[in-house]
């Protein structure tokens, strides 16, 4: 997000323009939302595979998740 | 416990941040057209959040390496994301396909969502959070029963 702002004021005209009315078939807000949600959980399985494959969280097995 | 407990946090603490970072950008660039309540959004969003993480809990258990993890998780997750009823209503779907969309967190994510977008309280959405819950508690109990240690 932050590339495509300094990308539009670094290649932009200056002058603004009129936005056209958005006519998305859904709430774009809400799909940026959840999308952030799964990406959150998508970092997540990575490293808890990690972990578990990697044997970091072995010393505490014993005391967890049971 | 205590190492996921801290990872859940972070997760959570970035999705705030990234919200938060999404917000003020929409307010600066179209100022006037978000009305949300931002915290009654953001709870809901950490709520959902949290009732997807859980079912990211039960990916991680049963995938078996962490080469698979990241390629596995995206065939589950995004596929739930396109039949949560944020791009057709999910009464559009098969029927046995709607009724398993909702036993999957993003369909009760987006309607609470977009209820609370939409300026409609909790209340309005009860069985929405109930299920988020619900679904939270039964994925959370599912991935401790299979979660083995490599």
């Amino acid at each position: 997000m932050l590339m495509f702002i300094a990308m539009g004021r670094a290649f932009g005209t200056g002058e603004p323009v009129e936005a056209a009315e958005p006519e998305l078939p859904f709430n774009l807000a809400i799909l940026a939302a959840v999308v952030i949600a799964i990406n959150a959980v998508q970092s997540l399985v990575s490293i808890i595979s990690v972990y578990r494959e990697g044997g970091i969280l072995k010393p505490s097995a014993p005391l967890s998740l049971r | 416990m205590t190492i996921l407990g801290a990872h859940v946090v972070v997760k959570l603490g970035f999705t705030v941040i990234s919200l938060a970072l999404l917000v003020l950008a929409g307010r600066r660039l179209f100022p006037g057209v978000m009305q949300v309540n931002v915290f009654s959004f953001t709870l809901s969003l950490l709520l959902s959040t949290l009732s997807i993480l859980s079912l990211g809990f039960l990916i991680a258990s049963v995938v078996p390496t962490a080469r698979f993890a990241q390629p596995i998780g995206a065939a589950v997750l995004y596929p739930t994301l396109a039949v949560s009823g944020l791009f057709f209503p999910v009464d559009r779907l098969p029927p046995t396909v709607e009724e398993v969309t909702y036993l999957l967190p993003t369909t009760h994510a987006v309607a609470l969502l977009e209820g609370v977008w939409g300026g409609s309280g909790w209340s309005a959405h009860w069985v929405n959070v109930a299920a988020l819950l619900v679904l939270f508690a039964a994925f959370t109990a599912l991935s401790t029963k299979v979660f083995r240690w490599e």
